[in-house]
């Protein structure tokens, strides 16, 4: 049980729960509460008798009415909001349902779209001999028998004007020399 | 609505990814393989430095080499044999006028002096008249790795860079090569 409860409360509780106690919205046990302390506190008793006059003089007094313009103005932008705001809804969940649906697709597709574009560029930018990595066929092999014989060939010979240049200019030095 | 190929709820198997680039980046690394080899001369920057692409490009390596090998064995074994210790034949030619036989001169000491850098050893240097001729081999212990040839003549208006890679005997391959008359080098050159 709290201890609280028992005693007098102070001024600005009292104060905060007096027009919720007027209008007879308070919760069973604060209503005990305030009873008591407006049936033994003579300042809170006639505080009270003030409120509750004031309270009824303003119930009584004239309450404008809303224009009807006004009142249809609001309502079309509250529904046009509304609206708005399901429309919004529906487009996002859809898009969302989408990219869900299709991501499967998308990335798989993403990805070969990227092994191309990197097989492209490769191929391209030479990081591999196209014609070459691709199985020989026998014309290939022909020309390129062809071509080792014309190389080999070609180093026979410059090995030969080599030599004869060689020769040519150091034998007038042979035919000098001492020993001959 | 489900796909029959790729169900939705299964993710695409991201290793294949990795299988399909491997793929590609395959036929890369075989050729970096080879730029490793100690006897291989990278000739790309030739077409930069003579600002001309070559009129004369041979590029046998791998597995064509091991064809061309096993095609001429039937004719010539011992040209097979050659060829099957070797790893690459590159060749470059380019046309020489002689106007240019100075600057093209210039050029092949420029790449003469990156193979000596790169502990390549001089074979031949033969300077005459309209003639220049450099050849270059790389040594191991026990065999020779590689072998460039650098010839410029104005007589025949060409210029000709040769690499051969693998275990080379010069002495064989110039035997071997002189079965290989004028006929069938005209036939492909130029």
């Amino acid at each position: 049980m709290n201890p609280i409860d028992d005693s007098r409360p102070t001024d600005a509780w009292i104060d905060e729960r007096l027009e919720a106690f007027l209008d007879g919205d308070l919760p069973p046990e604060e209503l005990a509460r305030m009873e008591r302390v407006l049936a033994n506190d003579p300042t809170w008793h006639v505080r009270l008798t003030l409120a509750t006059r004031i309270q009824a003089e303003l119930r009584a007094s004239f309450t404008p009415a809303v224009p009807a313009g006004l009142t249809r103005v609001i309502l079309s932008r509250a529904r046009r909001a509304h609206r708005a705001q399901v429309w919004g809804d529906w487009w996002r969940t859809g898009l969302q349902t989408f990219l869900a649906r299709f991501r499967a697709a998308w990335q798989p597709a993403l990805a070969l779209t990227s092994i191309a574009a990197l097989a492209t560029f490769l191929y391209l930018a030479g990081g591999f001999n196209a014609s070459r990595t691709a199985p020989a066929t026998v014309p290939d092999v022909e020309q390129a028998l062809a071509e080792v014989k014309w190389t080999l060939g070609y180093i026979s010979k410059t090995g030969r004007k080599t030599g004869e240049s060689v020769q040519s200019a150091i034998g007038p030095l042979l035919q000098g020399s001492p020993h001959e | 609505m489900s796909n029959p190929i790729l169900p939705m709820n299964r993710p695409f198997p991201h290793w294949t990814i990795v299988l399909a680039c491997l793929a590609l980046i395959r036929p890369v690394l075989a050729q970096d393989e080879l730029s490793q080899v100690p006897g291989y001369v990278d000739f790309s920057e030739l077409t930069s430095q003579f600002g001309e692409a070559p009129t004369l490009e041979v590029n046998i390596k791998g597995q064509l080499l091991k064809l061309v090998a096993e095609a001429s064995r039937a004719d010539d074994p011992e040209l097979a044999d050659l060829l099957l210790e070797l790893q690459a034949i590159q060749v470059r030619g380019y046309p020489l006028r002689r106007a240019q036989f100075r600057s093209m001169e210039r050029r092949s000491e420029i790449l003469a002096g990156q193979l000596e850098a790169d502990g390549w050893e001089t074979v031949v240097n033969l300077r005459d008249f309209g003639q220049y001729v450099d050849m270059y081999v790389k040594q191991n212990a026990t065999a020779i790795e590689g072998m460039v040839l650098l010839v410029l003549d104005s007589e025949a208006g060409e210029t000709v860079f040769i690499n051969i890679v693998g275990n080379i005997d010069p002495q064989e391959m110039g035997r071997i090569g002189s079965k290989f008359t004028t006929a069938q080098l005209e036939d492909i050159t130029p």
